[in-house]
C-alpha cells in the first residue's frame, strides 16, 4: 500500500514522516505547555 | 482558547490535509519518479524558515526600543522574539532533514557545501545558539542579550549567503526566478501553493500559541516576584524555556 | 579625556595585567603549538606538499581560532573580581571605549601568537608560499580582528551565564563562519598561488566594518543588561 521497495520510495516516506513528527510533535508539546500554564 | 484560534486551527488542519492530497496526486516527475514529492514539503519549509528569523529580528529591535519606554510592550516583543526563534529552528530542522533525505536518494549525497546549504545550516546553528543563550543566561539579562544576538544573526545570514555563493554552487539551479532552466511544470504549481499556504498557516498558529504560552509564563513570573513584596501570588508553573 | 584616550587607557590596563602574568599568551601559544603537532600526525606534510599547501590555511586558522577562544573567556574574567564591572558601568566613560580597548588588547595577544606560530607552521609543514606572501600582512591582521572583535563582544555577552565556556564557541562559531571562510580562502590562495585573494580580502574588509560598527554600537546595551 505504501511503496517501500526502493531507496527513493523509502526516503519519500521517511521525509513525510519526519515532517509530521517534528511539526505535530512540537504542536503536541505546546498543547501540554498550554495546559500546564493554566495552573 | 478563543474561538477564532480554534477555528484557525481547524482550518489549518483542513488545508494541510488538502495540501497532502494535492502533493500525492500531482503528476509524476520524469527523472525522479515519486521522490520529487518531498519538494512539496521541503520548499514551503525552507522559504518560511527565512521569514521567521526576520520576525525575530524585528521583535528584538522592538524589544530594545521599548525596553525603557513601555515595559509591557517590551515584554510582548520579547515573547514574540522567543516564539519566532523556536519556530525558525523547527522549520529549518524540517528543511534540513527533508533536503538531506531527498538529496541522498536523488543525487547520492547527504550533503554538499554549496552556498544555499551552508547558509541554511548556518541559519539553523545561529538560531539554536539563540535558544541556548536564552536558556543559559542569567534571568534578568536574557531578553537584552538574546535581542542583541538576534540582530547579529540577522546581519550574518545574508553575508554568509553572498560569501559562500562566490565560493561554490552545487545546489540545483534555482527553481523559481533562476536561469533558463528554472520554473516547474505548471501542473505542479497548485500543489506547491496549497502546501505553502498550509505550512504558513500552521506556522502562524504555532507561533501564536507559543507566544501566548510565553506571555502567560511572564505574567506568572511577575506575580511570583510580586509575591515577595507581600501580595498573594498565584501558583507558579515552571519556566518552559 | 577624549574617546581615543579612554580606549588607550583600557588598552594599557589590559596589556599591563597580561604582562604581569603572561597567562593568556602562554596558554594560547602552547595550545596552538599542540594543535599544529597533532594535525601533523593526522596527515603527512612532507610527502604531500601540494595537499599540505591546500589545507594549511585552514589548519592555521583553526589552530588560531581555538587558541583565541581560550584567551577570550579569560579576558573578561579579570573584570568580574572586585566589582570592577560595576565600576565600569557606573563610570561616565563611554562603554564602547572599554570594549575597543579590550578588543585591541586581545588583538595584540593573538597577533603575538601568530608571529610565533607562523614560522613554526612553515617549518613543520615545509610551507613554501607560491603566491604573493606580502598579502599575508593584510590578511592575517584582518582575519584576526574579525575573530577578536566578535569574540570579545560575545565573551562579554556570556559573562554572567552558566556554562560560560561552552556558550562562547556555540555563539561565536556560527557568526564567524563568513569571516572564517574568507580568511581561510585568502590564506590558501596565497599559499597555493592558484587564485587571487582579492575577493576574499574584500569580504573580510566588509565583514570587519559591519561587525565592528555593530559591536561598538551594541556594547553599552549588553554591559548595562540588567
Amino acid at each position: 500500500m505504501i511503496p517501500f521497495h526502493t531507496l527513493s520510495q523509502r526516503h519519500l516516506v521517511y521525509a513525510y514522516c519526519v515532517v509530521w513528527l517534528l511539526e505535530f510533535g512540537y504542536g503536541a508539546w505546546l498543547a501540554v505547555q498550554w495546559r500546564k500554564s493554566k495552573g | 482558547m478563543p474561538k477564532w484560534a480554534l477555528a484557525w486551527f481547524g482550518l489549518t488542519l483542513v488545508v494541510l490535509a488538502f495540501g497532502f492530497f494535492k502533493a500525492m496526486t500531482a503528476p509524476t516527475e520524469a527523472t525522479m519518479g515519486n521522490l520529487y514529492r518531498v519538494f512539496f514539503y521541503h520548499l514551503p519549509h525552507t522559504i518560511l524558515s527565512f521569514v521567521f528569523p526576520y520576525l525575530n529580528c524585528g521583535a528584538s529591535f522592538l524589544y530594545l526600543f521599548w525596553r525603557s519606554r513601555n515595559v509591557e510592550r517590551a515584554a510582548a516583543a520579547d515573547a514574540f522574539a522567543l516564539a519566532s526563534a523556536e519556530v525558525t529552528v523547527l522549520y529549518s530542522t524540517v528543511g534540513l532533514a527533508t533536503g538531506m533525505l531527498w538529496g541522498r536518494a536523488a543525487w547520492g549525497i547527504w550533503w554538499a557545501w554549496d552556498a544555499r546549504m551552508t547558509t541554511y545550516l548556518l541559519l539553523w546553528l545561529l538560531y539554536v545558539s539563540y535558544l541556548l543563550v536564552r536558556r543559559f543566561s542569567s534571568v534578568g539579562q536574557t531578553a537584552v542579550i538574546s535581542a542583541v544576538l538576534a540582530i547579529f544573526a540577522a546581519i550574518d545570514v545574508p553575508i554568509c549567503f553572498m560569501s559562500i555563493r562566490w565560493w561554490r554552487t552545487q545546489h540545483p539551479a534555482a527553481v523559481f526566478g533562476g536561469g533558463a532552466d528554472s520554473g516547474i511544470d505548471p501542473s505542479m504549481v497548485p500543489a506547491v501553493l496549497w502546501n505553502m499556504l498550509a505550512w504558513a498557516m500552521w506556522g502562524a498558529f504555532v507561533l501564536g500559541l507559543r507566544y501566548a504560552i510565553e506571555r502567560r509564563r511572564q505574567r506568572q513570573a511577575n506575580a511570583y516576584a510580586l509575591g515577595f513584596l507581600g501580595d498573594e501570588g498565584s501558583s507558579v508553573f515552571q519556566e518552559t524555556r | 579625556m577624549n574617546y581615543a584616550q579612554h580606549v588607550l587607557t583600557h588598552l594599557r590596563k589590559d596589556l599591563r595585567l597580561e604582562w604581569r602574568t603572561k597567562d593568556s599568551i602562554n596558554g594560547m601559544l602552547f595550545f596552538a603549538l599542540l594543535v599544529v603537532v597533532v594535525l601533523a600526525i593526522a596527515f603527512d606534510p612532507a610527502s604531500y606538499p601540494t595537499m599540505t599547501r591546500q589545507i594549511s590555511g585552514g589548519l592555521l586558522w583553526v589552530a588560531l581560532l581555538f587558541a583565541a577562544m581560550t584567551a577570550l573567556n579569560q579576558s573578561w574574567a579579570r573584570e568580574t573580581s572586585n566589582n570592577v564591572l560595576d565600576a565600569h558601568r557606573l563610570s561616565a566613560a563611554p562603554a564602547s571605549a572599554l570594549f575597543l580597548g579590550k578588543a585591541l588588547a586581545n588583538f595584540l595577544f593573538v597577533t603575538a601568537v601568530e608571529v610565533v606560530l607562523a614560522p613554526i607552521f612553515t617549518v613543520f609543514y615545509n610551507l613554501h608560499p607560491l603566491g604573493e606572501t606580502w598579502k599575508l600582512l593584510i590578511i592575517l591582521p584582518l582575519g584576526t580582528w574579525a575573530l577578536v572583535v566578535n569574540g570579545t563582544f560575545f565573551a562579554a555577552l556570556s559573562l554572567r551565564s552558566r556554562n560560560r565556556e561552552t556558550l562562547l564557541p556555540l555563539v561565536l562559531l556560527p557568526i564567524s563562519i563568513p569571516a572564517l571562510l574568507a580568511m581561510i580562502q585568502a590564506t590558501t590562495s596565497v599559499l597555493t598561488g592558484e587564485f587571487e585573494p582579492t575577493l576574499w580580502i574584500k569580504v573580510l574588509v566588509a565583514y570587519v566594518i559591519v561587525f565592528t560598527i555593530a559591536c561598538v554600537l551594541l556594547f553599552e546595551t549588553i554591559l548595562t543588561a540588567d
